[in-house]
């Protein structure tokens, strides 16, 4: 009951950080300077004519009634212009750029996660071993180096000189096709670097900190062989905190990189923020914030959530507090 | 449990990436047709047929509408130059020496029928010829699908093209320019419309003031730069809000006092120019309503003959010219996918592969949004069976990727998956002894724009920091002078030419004789003049000595008009869209050129010129917020008369500070010299007296205006763009010299797809340039 009444309030604590951001946002970008270009004919006056048209100079707050209007009534966030297929849905729109940016992050995470997490154990388990020394230097190459700069030269070595792979993603919506499974090897390695480098680090660090702590040496003492308190305990607490990241890296699978999506020619959402801030369009610009938006606000209780879920010691404490 | 989590996760990836697939083949917004599945040469996107060409092209940019009557920009003219056909059409000649017209959707030439039309519509009572001409259609042109196109087809497609509900992107070419069907542009601006006062055509007494509307002066309602705490403060003139005191009602007319209020509000923003008034105003003009059937200047004389009556003048080669553009709209699927948006109603028409329908040489077969384009020979277009059309396209399909990132691309041309690939500057370096190099002469020139109006400056400096001598003309001709063109080519463009005139080397002054207005005696004497060199030959625009002691005369006129101190820095930004390695090449050459001109003089070592990013630059110049930027006018290269319209029409232009209603230049015409302003000149040039004068006296006005202006200093030409680009091992074009208006005509493969995989293969898929 306790958790419901926390959970409740968190979302409506949602809703209103949801429809305050919102605000802020339509503001703001109907703010920016959105002149029209003059050249040579009439085309300026075409439009500003189309602008007109659709509310763009009336003020800002009338011009916001109208869009909650639109949205609460009709589910309408209104149409492309500048960014897009030219007067289509901002939803659908933005639904139709989601399939693959979603499809390469999952595969990007299903690929470093497994591995990040076995190399950060290994790691801490054969710590200040040389092991662990070639493990740290690839964790510090694989984070400070941006993933463009893989992407580049993955793209060069394994797409162009050992013709091992196509140089973009294929075209065509068959992501579970050999053509574009294959085509999409390059885009996942670029993206799978840093994040398999953050799964080894934070697994190095977490279980590195588990396995030297008393309880530890309490399973031992006991009479447990070091795989078994690994496995039983220390693996188990280290999760604690890795969970959650891992919670996250899944939320964010439908967030785009601009710069990868670019090289490999992905048809994906990473460019069209930008785009959409650039020349804006307005619509685009605010269903895509929005959307992201609620996702970041979901995550923040889901992942706040999992905390319980995972270690029982993490739960709402009943009103209980520690103060005399 | 951790088992369960990990399972769990996976689990999650997994129906993720169920649901990401599935969801896209529901929406159907991006890919209107799979093509997935097709590979060849390896690895690549294309699909191998025997005996089959196609064209294996690149766009950076996935167009967003193509419809005839919306698209915009060059991307979105890709798929509609291959997929529409006008009623005549320009090819390379036999002798590949020229153009040859060919009647496409027409079936013959058109024939001059002025005396029908005398004294109807808008046409003279006394005129003979040019006003209005008969058009046989060519009864063979069908649609993709074998629907006929007839006389209606054209009636339709131009009265939606003009419907005043939709608010056509293209809606002007119908009535602006050289080809101005008769009350098209009283049709499509028919009832009451509010226009910006600042076009001259209003008087005072007739201006209208609004803080509640978009003006120029802002660009947006007043209200978005009030709301701005920076700005705020501006509106208060005298003590009094203006923001507060006219933002009630939508407008007010324009009074003496609140003429006044408006230049000390204009003041506060920066612009002291004396008309800046006029850009918070708007006008009323309310137009009658046009019947399109009655009274506009588009008849339907059978199914298969239209007649257009216009309302100036023009050429035979300017009408076929004009009528090169496919403007046809397919009734069923132009309204069938129109709504209502906002106030007006408008059309998806050309915006995926499911709303469009061909009447070209191809079809749309496939388009997936940022990522491909699939056009297939249309079996239904008439051109296949006539040969002379025919003998022009050797390929059969054309594959366009969209591919944004330039490295990625020539990685894919060097593998052979591109016909050609676009060089960068760096490129330029690599491949400029390349036998695939081919240079495409671009109609852009680039000039420095300079900000000449001393109260605008003034505004811009700080303490100790002067930027009013760009203000004094000589400091501009200085700058300009310091300036070796030759060196700035080779050091910061991949391929261009030192550029001297406003115009540059593919502007055709004569068409019907194909002469470059360059080439002309008058354009030649006008730079002579400017640069006063001897010959073109020897012009180099280069006199570093002549900057140092114009640097110096000015010097010390800027200092007793109190404008320099010995104390003050000279700090100028040149603004660019983005500070990439090529822009920061070009700011750091223009600061060099200038430090080296200040040499020897009060000025050595005091001068510095900076890169800006300002991603609105231009309208940042046409407000007068900028110190110096660099400028690119360009397009319309069989039409150099009408392209003064860019330095001539107050709204047009970007050198701030010059004023084209009021600064005045003498121009001799056929050997009797008079003097008008800038505007006068460009009217009488484009729609007055001169308009229908023949290339000889026009290209005289042309040439006065240019030097007119290049001798004021406001702009400073410094190259004309060209373009470079690889050709692969299996393409050529139809001609190797660049010919007016077809350039170097459509591409010839001389392998089949089959063949040239296989070549590729025996290549390791890296083919040397």
């Amino acid at each position: 009951m306790k958790t419901l009444k926390y959970v409740l309030n968190r979302i409506g604590l949602m809703l209103m950080t949801f429809f305050i951001i919102m605000t802020i946002c339509f503001v703001l970008i109907r703010m920016l300077p959105n002149p029209v270009q003059e050249g040579a004919g009439d085309f300026a006056a075409a439009t500003k004519a189309m602008r007109e048209a659709w509310g763009y100079d009336k003020p800002i707050l009338i011009q916001y009634g109208i869009f909650l209007k639109n949205v609460f009534t009709k589910w309408d966030w209104g149409f492309c212009t500048t960014v897009g297929t030219y007067l289509s849905p901002v939803t659908s729109y933005v639904v139709s750029k989601l399939p693959a940016t979603v499809i390469l992050n999952v595969y990007s995470l299903l690929f470093s996660l497994p591995l990040g997490i076995l190399f950060g154990i290994y790691a801490a388990l054969k710590k200040n071993k040389w092991q662990d020394q070639v493990i740290s230097v690839l964790v510090m190459l694989f984070i400070s180096v941006p993933s463009y700069v893989y992407a580049f030269i993955v793209q060069y070595y394994l797409g162009f000189k050992f013709n091992l792979f196509p140089l973009q993603m294929a075209a065509g919506n068959n992501y579970l096709a050999p053509e574009m499974l294959k085509s999409m090897v390059l885009p996942v390695l670029s993206l799978s670097f840093s994040v398999m480098a953050g799964f080894m680090r934070f697994t190095r660090a977490e279980l590195t900190e588990t396995l030297t702590s008393e309880y530890m040496l309490l399973a031992r003492a006991k009479g447990l062989t070091r795989k078994q308190a690994t496995y039983r305990h220390a693996l188990r607490n280290a999760f604690v905190p890795i969970l959650p990241m891992i919670l996250s890296e899944f939320i964010g699978i439908m967030s785009g990189s601009l710069v990868i999506e670019k090289i490999f020619g992905v048809p994906g959402i990473g460019a069209i923020y930008v785009n959409a801030i650039n020349s804006r369009d307005y619509s685009v610009f605010l269903f895509i914030s929005m959307f992201y938006t609620i996702i970041g606000l979901a995550a923040n209780i889901i992942v706040d959530l999992s905390y319980g879920f995972i270690d029982p010691r993490i739960r709402m404490g009943g009103g209980k507090t520690n103060e005399l | 449990m951790k088992k369960r989590i990990l399972a769990l996760a996976i689990v999650s990836a997994m129906v993720l990436s169920m649901v990401a697939c599935g969801s896209s083949t529901n929406t159907g917004t991006d890919t209107s047709t799979s093509t997935s599945g097709t590979t060849t040469p390896e690895n690549s996107t294309s699909t191998t047929v025997s005996g089959v060409r196609t064209l294996k092209d690149y766009s950076e940019i996935s167009p967003k509408k193509w419809s005839p009557h919306e698209w915009e920009s060059n991307d979105e003219q890709y798929i509609l130059k291959h997929t529409v056909t006008a009623l005549y059409n320009f090819y390379p000649n036999d002798t590949m020496d020229n153009y040859v017209v060919v009647p496409e959707a027409a079936a013959a030439m058109p024939v001059d029928v002025t005396a029908e039309y005398a004294g109807k519509y808008n046409v003279p009572a006394d005129a003979k010829s040019g006003y209005a001409f008969k058009i046989a259609l060519n009864k063979d042109m069908k649609w993709e699908d074998g629907t006929p196109i007839n006389a209606d087809t054209y009636l339709y497609s131009y009265k939606q093209l003009l419907n005043p509900k939709i608010k056509n992107f293209r809606a002007s070419s119908a009535y602006q320019g050289n080809f101005v069907i008769a009350n098209a542009e009283k049709y499509y601006k028919q009832g009451e419309q509010f226009l910006d006062a600042n076009d001259g055509k209003a008087k005072d007494e007739e201006m209208l003031v609004s803080f509640k509307k978009p003006v120029i002066f802002f660009g947006a309602p007043a209200e978005n730069y009030y709301k701005n705490a920076e700005h705020k403060d501006k509106f208060i003139v005298n003590g009094v809000d203006l923001f507060a005191k006219y933002s009630k009602e939508d407008y007010y007319p324009l009074t003496p006092e609140l003429k006044t209020e408006l230049l000390a509000l204009s003041k506060n923003f920066g612009d002291g120019s004396e008309n800046s008034y006029k850009e918070f105003c708007l006008y009323k003009v309310k137009n009658d309503e046009v019947d399109f059937e009655k009274e506009v200047g588009l008849i339907k004389n059978s199914d298969y003959e239209i007649t257009f009556v216009l309302d100036k003048p023009i050429t035979d080669f300017y009408l076929k010219y004009s009528l090169a553009s496919g403007i046809l709209v397919n009734e069923k699927l132009y309204d069938g996918n129109m709504a209502d948006k906002g106030d007006i109603k408008k059309t998806t028409y050309g915006t995926k592969a499911d709303n469009y329908i061909s009447y070209g040489p191809f079809k749309l077969a496939s388009f997936q949004a940022d990522k491909l384009i699939v056009l297939e020979k249309n079996e239904n277009w008439f051109g296949w069976n006539n040969p002379e059309i025919a003998k022009h396209y050797n390929y059969d399909r054309i594959e366009c990727q969209i591919i944004p990132e330039q490295k990625t691309s020539l990685l894919e041309f060097k593998k052979g998956n591109l016909d050609s690939v676009a060089l960068t500057t760096t490129d330029m370096e690599t491949y400029a002894t390349s036998d695939y190099l081919q240079l495409t002469p671009q109609s852009f020139t680039s000039k420095l724009t300079f900000n000449s109006d001393k109260t605008a400056l003034k505004t811009r400096e700080k303490a100790g920091v002067s930027k009013s001598l760009l203000a004094y003309k000589d400091f501009r001709k200085a700058i300009s002078r310091s300036i070796n063109r030759a060196e700035f080519v080779a050091t910061c463009t991949a391929a261009a030419d030192p550029g001297f005139g406003l115009l540059n080397t593919l502007y055709i002054n004569d068409p019907e004789k194909g002469t470059r207005y360059r080439d002309s005696q008058p354009a030649t004497d006008a730079l002579l003049s400017v640069y006063e060199a001897d010959s073109m030959d020897t012009m180099t625009g280069y006199n570093i000595d002549e900057a140092r002691e114009l640097i110096k005369k000015v010097y010390e006129e800027a200092k007793a008009n109190g404008d320099i101190k010995d104390s003050d820095k000279v700090e100028f930004e040149l603004a660019v869209y983005m500070l990439d390695e090529t822009s920061q090449k070009m700011v750091n050459f223009i600061n060099d050129s200038l430090a080296n001109a200040t040499k020897g003089t009060p000025l050595e070592g005091r001068v510095s010129v900076k890169g800006v990013v300002d991603q609105d630059y231009y309208n940042s110049a046409k407000a007068g917020k900028f110190d110096i930027i660099i400028s690119t006018w360009g397009g319309a290269s069989m039409d150099p008369f009408g392209l003064s319209e860019l330095y001539c029409v107050d709204e047009k232009i970007n050198e701030y500070g010059f004023r084209p209603k009021v600064e005045k230049t003498t121009i001799t015409v056929e050997g009797k010299e008079m003097t008008k302003t800038f505007y006068e000149w460009y009217d009488a040039l484009c729609n007055g007296e001169y308009a229908a004068a023949t290339p000889e006296v026009r290209t005289q006005i042309l040439a006065g205006i240019e030097r007119g202006i290049l001798e004021t200093y406001v702009t400073a030409p410094i190259y004309y763009r060209t373009s470079g680009s690889l050709l692969s091992h299996r393409a050529t074009m139809e001609t190797e010299e660049f010919l007016p208006v077809v350039g170097f005509g459509n591409a010839i493969l001389d392998k089949s797809d089959a063949e040239w995989a296989e070549y590729c293969k025996s290549n390791n898929f890296e083919l040397k340039y």
